[in-house]
């Protein structure tokens, strides 16, 4: 018998919702770091030669 | 540096040097690419074992992002400064990459498998001319390097001439520039004709059922799959889709991304040049991999699930003779009106292949529990697509990443930051849904923990993960997907993988072998 674990493939229960309080906290945080050097955080990521 | 770091976290052997490969104690692969000169502009790629079945790739998937993502702070304390790693298809300058799948299947029945096998034979001379020719350039390459090594360093010699050598060597790669360009088109010069010649074999008998009963799927599989992106800050639907120019490619050397990729099957024809015959010898088996471009870098976990297994039943469908699929007339002109808001179309489509699958369910005398449940998540997550998508939010990954968006990014630039930085493994905005409960687990970090350190028990996976182990205390060991090489090129010893292949399919409805590349 292998070792290797059988992967929990579970239907998302009740408590997988969508919560709105804590989504909306998500959200705020995304929107204040997004604010951040936006442009800079592009660039930082470009894959100049990587690419196919 | 990465790779030094994952080898204090798993056991790792290397693969071929030229490539960067650094094969996993789980059968898995971590290798570098980076063109010619462009040293530092490369991409990590991970690669999970050989899968039996959706469950295995997404639980193997899981564990080589756990494993990248728990080498950083090792590397970040060897580099300094700050590192983050993007699980992502598209930079903010519209670059591709990324995202691959494979799967098993077979090629060709009857007459067409007669024709692929006789079009193999065909062109074998024509590919020995072509290994011939390249030899011969190389050969005469080395006298060129030779003489330009002794001209540099007769220049280097002289400090007056200081002056000339850094005009001719601005960053420390006079070679390495001066011969990357003459070098690439050598080589297409040399392999283009050939290869013109296995393409066209391969659009004509290569997988030709399956290609054309999976492109209506494919094609509209974004609506699930997608990873969303933001184009001209315009969003579409998928990363990969917007690059992608044509179903097949015509030659090796076209610019844009093709549906269906044979680039596996035309590396195996180039065997005879590495001396890897049995590699030449493999194109003749009836069941081959299909390489899928097509494809998106997933972080929500059910999209990903979705992707494999909603493809491998598609597979089995065809290959068990599903006959009646939808046809689309101009299959890239759907895609792009679908990536750029034609919902309605790509439902349409995958609600066509969710009948097929379902009165193949209700025919098959028996099919494993699993074929059940992906019909059951499938269908309800088309209908929550069609009548309350918000319900996705952490499940599909184009409906958050347009929710994230909308709600949080105000100025194009921060838009586009959201857009990237959705991608970034443990640190990005998925990673924080996810940590926060707002993004279902299907894989658990224990779950994943365990499989980066044990293979798959039924594939290829298996053999190579234990020669790794084994040969530990072996100096030169060469691991690769097919074979592994102990000792040199002349006189080792080769063992091959694929005898270790388990044949055994237990019978219509089981999931199809795949691999998945991020």
């Amino acid at each position: 018998m292998s070792a290797t674990p059988e992967p929990n493939l579970r239907e998302p229960t009740p408590s997988d919702k969508i919560e709105r309080e804590p989504l909306a906290e998500v959200v705020d945080a995304v929107r204040r770091d997004a604010q951040r050097s936006p442009k800079d955080y592009a660039r930082e990521t470009i894959v100049p030669e990587g690419g196919e | 540096m990465l790779a030094e770091v994952v080898s204090t976290l798993v056991r790792t052997r290397s693969g071929w040097k030229i490539k960067r490969e650094l094969f996993l104690e789980n059968g898995g692969i971590l290798s570098y690419e980076a063109p010619g000169a462009a040293v530092d502009d490369g991409l990590v790629e991970a690669g999970t074992p050989e899968c039996r079945g959706p469950s295995e790739a997404i639980l193997y998937q899981r564990a080589q992002d756990a494993l990248v993502a728990r080498a950083l702070p090792g590397t970040v304390q060897q580099l300094g400064g700050e590192l983050t790693l993007l699980k992502n298809c598209r930079d903010a300058e519209g670059h591709y990459y990324g995202a691959q799948e494979n799967y098993e299947a077979e090629i060709a029945r009857g007459g067409w498998l007669f024709a692929w096998r006789a079009g193999v034979v065909a062109l074998a001379p024509v590919v020995a001319i072509s290994c011939l020719a390249s030899w011969a350039v190389l050969a005469a390459l080395m006298l060129v390097v030779l003489a330009m090594v002794l001209v540099v360093t007769a220049i280097s010699l002289l400090p007056r001439l200081e002056r000339l050598h850094d005009a001719i060597h601005p960053e420390g790669s006079f070679l390495r520039v001066l011969l990357q360009r003459p070098l690439a088109w050598i080589e297409r010069a040399l392999w283009e004709p050939p290869m013109i010649l296995v393409l066209a074999l391969y659009r004509l008998c290569a997988f030709r059922e399956l290609r054309r009963g999976l492109l209506p799927f494919l094609i509209s599989r974004p609506i699930i799959t997608g990873a969303g992106t933001l184009v001209d800050d315009r969003f579409a639907l998928s990363e990969k889709a917007v690059a992608v120019r044509r179903i097949s490619r015509w030659w090796l050397g076209q610019r844009g991304l093709s549906i269906f990729e044979p680039g596996n099957l035309c590396k195996r024809l180039r065997g005879p040049v590495f001396l890897d015959f049995a590699a030449f010898r493999s194109l003749f088996r009836r069941r081959q991999r299909l390489q899928i471009g097509l494809s998106d870098s997933n972080m929500a976990q059910t999209a990903e699930y979705l992707k494999v297994a909603t493809t491998c039943l598609v597979i089995d469908l065809i290959e068990a003779g599903l006959r009646d699929h939808p046809h689309v007339r101009q299959p890239l002109h759907a895609l792009r009106k679908i990536v750029d808001g034609d919902h309605a179309h790509a439902i349409a489509l995958q609600r066509s292949y969710l009948a097929a699958a379902r009165r193949f369910v209700e025919e098959a005398p028996a099919v494993p529990l699993e074929v059940s449940e992906v019909i059951a998540r499938w269908s309800t997550t088309l209908d929550a697509i069609e009548h309350a998508p918000s319900t996705l939010i952490g499940q599909l990954d184009w409906i958050t990443k347009q929710a994230l968006i909308e709600k949080a990014g105000v100025t194009p630039d921060e838009r586009k930051k959201i857009d990237l930085k959705y991608h970034e493994l443990e640190t990005g905005y998925f990673a924080v849904l996810e940590a926060r409960g707002l993004a279902p687990i299907l894989v658990t970090p224990e779950e994943a923990q365990i499989a980066s350190v044990e293979p798959p028990s039924t594939t290829p996976a298996r053999a190579r993960a234990r020669l790794i182990r084994d040969l530990a205390d072996v100096a030169k060991v060469t691991i690769g997907w097919d074979r592994v090489q102990i000792g040199g090129r002349i006189g080792g010893k080769v063992i091959r993988l694929d005898d270790h292949r388990d044949t055994s399919r237990a019978g219509t409805g089981t999931p199809s072998t795949s691999r998945a590349k991020s």
